[in-house]
């Protein structure tokens, strides 16, 4: 890369990131940035013809039919309200251990996340119904706030996962082997969160006691909902169908639910369709034009030239990821998870390789990663989003989210150092 | 002469009609989003038979395409795309101005979008470009996507000019 090119490059970088501070979206500010670089080498009207080229090409990809079928599917949840059955079963069961209603939110979110693969809609949903729940039992607004939000963010992670579809798309590794990736992870995070929530949240709230009748009949009814993860999870992994398949099916049976139990009308599926459309008209042009300046990038063979420098660094490769882990919660704090995933996996990407890191493992600690993004103060968008639905201001959450923080980063450095927590289920999967 | 408050609600029912078209050219995004999960859903019932359909594959990646394109206009005034809104709350006297720039350059890259979508469907169809597949679909169609959501962007970017539009986050 020529001195030229790299002060065009970085001036380019400079100016999309000042776009996106002065509040122009994020879309727009990338796919800008984007057309100067290729109009900076090949002119304007080459720029167009290529611009629109590398749009048709990044886009024009099966797999990212996976993204509206999901997203679609979680609008359709929203509006069924089908979160209220699931917190129902949830609280019957563990409402009676210490701090058992703050278990139940945790798990209500562990589900959630696994039928919408969305961070945010997860917090809305469980966050609308278990907020008053846990403020009649006395929780304070802090750990109200932060379970929520904590608990959401689970939805990054867990399949299926909308960032994970983007990350598998753009290096080309196995959206299957992403998702099977992430349930042993996902499990052990949803564990560490319930073990914080019981054993070390003080002073200890106890809801009531139910009758195993009263568990069993919450059970009966929330069946329904959490046959539905377990289906997407055991279907990619036996190979039945392939996740963009899971997402048709999971549309059909949450719509034929809905219908069944008279939770969704005309009205309510036109309404989950136009939201479903508009969120990913979002996540599919941030790729899009992400995806254009991800090659304005290649070409100036930037990816290759950070890799290769990355190999000098003292330290050695812990070094070099923990680098990469703070980088990525910096710009996290500020960017969505998808526009995050496509500014900086096509650089960091060829720098895991370098250090010789398992794409898929990867891939999976860059969604922990994201997670601790949604939630890092001041501007995490899960806690702006639990403080616009419950009031409950940003400053009282600052704390309480601290150590739903800190178990997350006990994670990535798990995911780390046992890469088997991640690849042992993608390599025992029926297809890949 | 019009009186400055003739003006400014003239102005409004400009913008008013400008996000009308936009939101018109989302309900085709809509309609192509509900109606997106039925070849797939055909194709696992055709695999259970073996007789996997070839063109699912390629009518769903057109299907997305124009889903994206044609939901992106409106959902800039609905707040649906991601804008980090810390500096017009933290500087609320700079909220108006960024609101303008954020209308002009929204509506920069909505021409960019449109002159050069023209250029390339009509480039596909003079050239009767046509996809590698049985289908042999004529890549125009699917290709005018750019075009639409360009004009979709530049209308709206136009309506943000003309009001201050809503600066909210999405809600994924």
């Amino acid at each position: 890369m020529s001195l030229m090119s790299g002060a065009s490059f970085a001036l380019i970088t400079f100016a999309m990131f000042a776009l996106m501070a002065l509040g122009i979206p994020i879309f727009v500010s990338i796919g800008l940035a984007a057309f100067a670089g290729l109009a900076l080498i090949f002119g304007p009207l080459h720029a167009m013809v290529d611009f629109t080229s590398f749009l048709w090409q990044s886009l024009n990809n099966f797999e990212l039919v996976t993204i509206p079928l999901f997203v679609l599917t979680a609008m359709l949840v929203e509006e069924s309200k089908i979160g209220d059955e699931l917190f129902a079963c949830a609280k019957a069961w563990i409402g009676s251990v210490p701090n058992g209603l703050g278990v139940a939110v945790i798990l209500t979110c562990a589900i959630f996340a696994s039928i919408t693969g969305s961070s945010p809609v997860t917090a809305v949903t469980v966050g609308l119904i278990a907020l008053p729940a846990l403020a009649r039992e006395g929780y304070p607004d802090s750990l109200r706030g932060a379970l929520i939000a904590g608990g959401g963010t689970l939805g990054i992670l867990l399949p299926p996962s909308l960032p994970l579809i983007i990350y598998g798309v753009l290096t080309q590794t196995s959206i299957g082997s992403l998702f099977m990736a992430t349930v042993f992870p996902g499990l052990l995070l949803t564990a560490m969160f319930s073990i914080y929530v019981i054993v070390v949240h003080r002073p200890a709230v106890r809801a009531r006691s139910h009758s195993m009748r009263e568990r069993l009949q919450a059970l009966w009814r929330a069946l329904p909902i959490i046959v539905l993860p377990v289906f997407i999870i055991l279907s990619i992994y036996l190979g039945w169908v392939t996740p963009t398949e899971t997402g048709a099916v999971a549309v059909a049976y949450v719509l034929a639910l809905g219908l069944l139990r008279g939770r969704l009308d005309v009205t309510k599926i036109l309404r989950a369709g136009r939201s479903a459309a508009l969120t990913s008209a979002m996540l599919l042009l941030i790729f899009g034009t992400g995806s254009v300046f991800a090659r304005y990038s290649a070409m100036l063979q930037l990816p290759q030239h950070i890799a290769s420098a990355v190999g000098g660094v003292p330290g050695g490769p812990l070094m070099v990821f923990t680098a990469i882990v703070v980088t990525d919660l910096i710009l996290g704090t500020f960017l969505e998870s998808g526009a995050l995933t496509i500014l900086t996996i096509p650089i960091f990407f060829p720098i895991a390789q370098a250090i010789g890191l398992d794409p898929v493992q990867f891939g999976v600690m860059i969604a922990v990663n994201q997670e601790i993004a949604q939630i890092h103060p001041p501007t995490g968008l899960n806690l702006v989003t639990v403080s616009s639905i419950s009031g409950i201001p940003l400053t009282r959450m600052m704390v309480s989210i601290l150590p739903f923080i800190a178990i997350e980063l006990v994670m990535i450095y798990l995911l780390y150092f046992f890469p088997q927590l991640t690849l042992f289920l993608p390599a025992h999967m029926s297809m890949h | 002469m019009l009186s400055a408050e003739a003006e400014k609600s003239a102005a409004t029912q400009l913008a008013a009609h400008l996000t009308t078209a936009t939101r018109w050219i989302c309900y085709f995004g809509v309609f192509l989003i509900l109606i997106l999960p039925l070849p797939v859903l055909y194709e696992v019932v055709a695999d259970q038979f073996e007789q996997p359909p070839v063109w699912v594959f390629e009518t769903t990646g057109y299907l997305i395409i124009m889903i994206a394109f044609a939901a992106s206009g409106y959902g800039l005034s609905t707040g649906h795309h991601f804008r980090v809104a810390l500096l017009s709350e933290k500087f609320p006297a700079l909220a108006k101005p960024l609101a303008k720039l954020s209308g002009i350059l929204e509506a920069l890259f909505g021409l960019v979008l449109l002159i050069a979508g023209v250029m390339q469907s009509y480039g596909a169809f003079e050239q009767d470009l046509r996809s590698d597949t049985l289908l042999q679909v004529p890549q125009f169609w699917p290709m005018l996507a750019f075009p639409i959501g360009g004009l979709a962007i530049f209308l709206q970017g136009l309506a943000h000019i003309i009001v201050e539009p809503r600066t909210s986050g999405p809600r994924l």
